[in-house]
């Protein structure tokens, strides 16, 4: 680790580690930041949300447990079919309606946006807002601006406490909300809770974490990847069959699928969008190409374009 | 009849929209007042998250009860719910029933909640021969609805893990089951 980096994380933990009142007195709006991502990875707690996008509204439970030896979460719907997912150390496991369910392989909560968090003003301007009161707790609010129109905006509420975020809003370019999330009631966990038991149920993997098992060995590239964003995570193993590259700002984060497809076979192509998530599918050559972010539509477009193989 | 005490504007008449009491005028204008005030906007999610917990059934585990936390959302907003049993006269509205409640969230969260993107933004490379579709143009049972939503999946249980974007993975987690 470079002496830059061990002098970054030292200033987190330092951060992390203020008391509220503190915080709140001297506090800038990246070191508020920076103490909401740390709250993210290490604050165990429990409650209640609502979701917004769209029109539609739905009522969530979600238990956050952390620990030494504990990276866990359970969220659940609290209005229709009984829908939940548990993420233990890494792995989702999705609880269909039908009571089946689906196993997705992740990673435990990393520090990830931490690491080039210095770097986010450059492409996003941060702004203090008023202190608010939401699901009991005081909150600080703070407006995330970008600094050009490949992605987009938020308005976060954090708890003065903990930096826990209590409030979200995703804005579009416009600053019209594109989704919202508001706790309702959140109270910290400080006594272990057994770990989750996801109901019996027959595992299928899912499709693609099936095949990124097989990840092949090529070398990819976004010719046009936008300012700020840097590759996260990506394999390169022997014969493809699927891979998923990440590329990040730090807020935004950009899922790039890429499948090998039989020359016969019918590939996706065009733009589409699943609430604030949009989607742009191409094919380069044999393979099946396809951009999935919170971002606008003219960032997925432009990347999608340009992720072409080294020859 | 009790008092008012330090009500909010309004917050009977987003009691009445909640019991589906409200006219044509009376709901056009709590709407209106919706758009415009986000305090009032909170409430009437409140409202409307302590009425759905009542009728639903508890999730599977819960570190605290059904009814402590139905106590607790609704103990951290006594007026709400208290001054709408009691005080049924809204000064600048007329009461009539026939409005579904349905309808008015469907309503009201479109107008608050989501305005639809703009067209692609000047300057940036056009698509190669591709066609725009709106996710509703793809047929849920053809083979390229199911590779997105498991594309969907595995970027929200990266997102998850990576600590962006708060609780939102984990709701599209739940969302894409469907």
């Amino acid at each position: 680790m470079s002496v830059c980096s061990v002098g970054r994380f030292l200033a987190i933990g330092l951060i992390a580690s203020l008391p509220a009142a503190t915080v709140h007195a001297t506090v800038a709006p990246l070191q508020l930041l920076t103490r909401m991502f740390e709250a993210r990875r290490t604050v165990s707690y429990e409650g209640d949300f609502v979701y917004l996008q769209n029109g539609q509204m739905t009522t969530l439970h979600i238990v956050r447990q952390v620990g030494k030896h504990t990276d866990q979460e359970h969220i659940s719907t609290l209005d229709g079919p009984v829908r939940e997912v548990v993420r233990h150390q890494g792995q989702a496991t999705c609880t269909l309606p039908t009571g089946q369910s689906v196993v997705l392989v992740g990673r435990p909560i990393s520090p990830g946006a931490l690491q080039h968090i210095d770097e986010i003003t450059a492409y996003y301007d941060l702004r203090l807002g008023k202190n608010e009161r939401i699901a009991g707790r005081n909150a600080q609010s703070l407006e995330v601006y970008p600094r050009d129109d490949l992605r987009y905006g938020h308005r976060f509420w954090l708890d003065l406490d903990t930096g826990l975020l209590l409030k979200s809003e995703l804005l579009g370019k416009q600053g019209d909300v594109l989704e919202r999330v508001l706790f309702i009631r959140m109270s910290l966990v400080t006594e272990p809770v057994d770990p989750v038991e996801s109901k019996e149920s027959k595992v299928v993997p899912a499709q693609t974490t099936q095949a990124l098992a097989n990840a092949g060995s090529v070398a990819w590239t976004v010719g046009q990847l936008p300012a700020g964003f840097r590759l996260e995570e990506g394999n390169q193993q022997d014969t493809a069959s699927t891979q998923q590259f990440v590329y990040s700002d730090g807020l935004a984060t950009v899922s790039v699928f890429v499948e090998r497809v039989p020359a016969d076979r019918e590939t996706m192509r065009g733009l589409s969008r699943r609430g604030a998530l949009n989607i742009y599918s191409t094919r380069y050559r044999d393979w099946q190409v396809t951009i999935v972010g919170e971002v606008p539509e003219a960032t997925v477009t432009r990347m999608g374009t340009s992720f072409h193989l080294h020859d | 009849m009790g008092t008012l005490g330090n009500v909010p504007p309004h917050s009977e008449a987003v009691s009445a929209l909640m019991d589906d009491e409200l006219s044509t005028d009376e709901f056009d204008h709590i709407l209106h007042a919706l758009t415009e005030d986000d305090a009032l906007k909170e409430r009437w999610t409140r409202y409307h998250l302590a009425k759905d917990v009542l009728r639903r059934t508890a999730p599977p585990i819960c570190v605290t009860s059904l009814a402590d936390r139905v106590a607790a959302a609704l103990a951290s907003h006594p007026p709400s719910i208290h001054v709408r049993r009691h005080v049924r006269h809204v000064p600048w509205l007329r009461r009539h029933r026939g409005k579904g409640l349905a309808a008015a969230a469907v309503v009201l969260l479109t107008l608050i909640s989501f305005t639809p993107q703009n067209p692609a933004t000047p300057g940036v490379i056009p698509p190669d021969q591709t066609v725009a579709l709106s996710y509703t143009e793809i047929d849920p049972n053809a083979p390229q609805a199911a590779l997105i939503n498991a594309y969907l999946m595995n970027h929200s249980v990266y997102l998850a893990g990576s600590g962006a974007g708060g609780v939102v993975p984990f709701v599209h987690l739940v969302d894409y089951q469907e």
